[in-house]
C-alpha cells in the first residue's frame, strides 16, 4: 500500500514540476495557461489519490474525494476565465464571429494568433 | 415539497460527513445550516434531468474517456515543455458545436480545456473560440469523441 501511495504522489509531483517548467518556458501568456491548467489538474488529483491510498477508507478520504471532484470542475473554469481576460486585454480586436453556413457541420476558420504583450 | 426535503437532507448529510461526528448539537446545527443554504440558493437550473437513471452509464463512460484524455494531455505538455526546441505555432479558431444545451456546453468547453493542446477561450451560444498550440491539435478537434457522447446524452434528455 505504501509503495502504491509513493508512486502516485511522485507522479503527481512530477506533473507539478513539468507544469512549472512549462509556465516558465512557454513564450506568451495564453500558452502558459495551457501548462498551468492541465498539469495542475492531474498533479493535484494524483497526489490526493496517493493520500487516500495511504489513509485507507475513512471520513477524511471521502473529504479528499470531494476535493478532487471540486478541483476537476473549478480548474478548467478558472483557466478559461484567465484566458478570456488575457484575450480581452491583449488589444487584438475581437472580430465578429461569422455564421456557419450549415448548422450541422462543424467548420474551422483559422486566424493567426499574434504575440500577446 | 419532497424535492425540498431531499435537498435539505442531502445538504445535512454533506455537513455531517465533513464534521465527522454525530451528536445532537451537531445534527441540529447541520439542519440549520442546510436550511439557510437552501434558502440562499436561488438558482433555477434543474440539474436533476441531466443525471437521471438511464444516462448514468453514459456519464461513467464520459468520465473514463475524459480521464484518459487528461493523462494524454499531461504527457503532451511534458513532451513540449521538456523538449529543447519548442515547435508551437499558437492559433485561435472558431468551433461550431452541435450541442445546444447550456449545461452540456459548459461541460464540453471544460473537457476541451483538459484535452491535449487545446483550450477554450470564449463562448457565444454554441460557438467556441479555441486556442490551439499548433495545427495538428487543431485538426484533431474535427472529431472529438466526447462531443459525440454529450450529443447522445442531449438526444436522450427528453425521452
Amino acid at each position: 500500500m505504501n509503495i502504491i501511495a509513493v508512486v502516485l504522489i511522485s507522479f503527481g509531483l512530477f506533473f507539478f514540476f513539468v507544469g512549472t517548467i512549462g509556465v516558465i518556458r512557454f513564450p506568451d501568456a495564453l500558452t502558459r495557461a495551457h501548462g498551468a491548467a492541465k498539469c495542475d489538474t492531474l498533479g493535484a488529483v494524483l497526489s490526493l489519490l496517493g493520500l487516500i491510498v495511504l489513509k485507507g477508507f475513512s471520513p477524511s478520504s471521502i473529504k479528499l474525494l470531494m476535493v478532487i471532484i471540486f478541483l476537476w470542475i473549478a480548474n478548467p473554469t478558472a483557466t478559461h476565465m484567465i484566458a478570456r481576460a488575457i484575450l480581452a486585454s491583449s488589444g487584438r480586436e475581437n472580430k465578429t464571429l461569422g455564421e456557419s453556413k450549415d448548422a450541422n457541420k462543424t467548420e474551422l476558420t483559422i486566424e493567426e494568433a499574434g504575440e500577446v504583450k | 415539497m419532497t424535492s425540498k426535503i431531499i435537498k435539505i437532507l442531502s445538504l445535512t448529510v454533506f455537513f455531517v460527513i465533513l464534521s465527522e461526528k454525530i451528536s445532537l448539537l451537531n445534527i441540529i446545527s447541520a439542519v440549520t445550516i442546510a436550511y439557510i443554504v437552501f434558502k440562499i440558493n436561488t438558482t433555477n437550473t434543474n440539474i436533476k434531468k441531466y443525471f437521471s437513471f438511464h444516462l448514468i452509464l453514459k456519464w461513467i463512460f464520459f468520465t473514463g474517456v475524459l480521464f484518459k484524455e487528461v493523462v494524454v494531455a499531461n504527457f503532451q505538455v511534458a513532451k513540449i515543455a521538456l523538449s529543447p526546441s519548442m515547435d508551437i505555432k499558437p492559433i485561435i479558431l472558431d468551433y461550431h458545436s452541435k450541442i445546444k444545451d447550456e449545461f452540456l456546453l459548459t461541460i464540453l468547453s471544460n473537457a476541451i480545456t483538459l484535452t491535449p493542446g487545446t483550450m477554450t477561450v470564449d463562448i457565444h451560444d454554441n460557438l467556441l473560440k479555441i486556442h490551439c498550440l499548433n495545427e495538428t491539435y487543431a485538426n484533431s478537434l474535427k472529431d472529438i469523441y466526447m462531443e459525440k457522447i454529450l450529443f447522445d446524452i442531449e438526444g436522450e434528455l427528453n425521452v
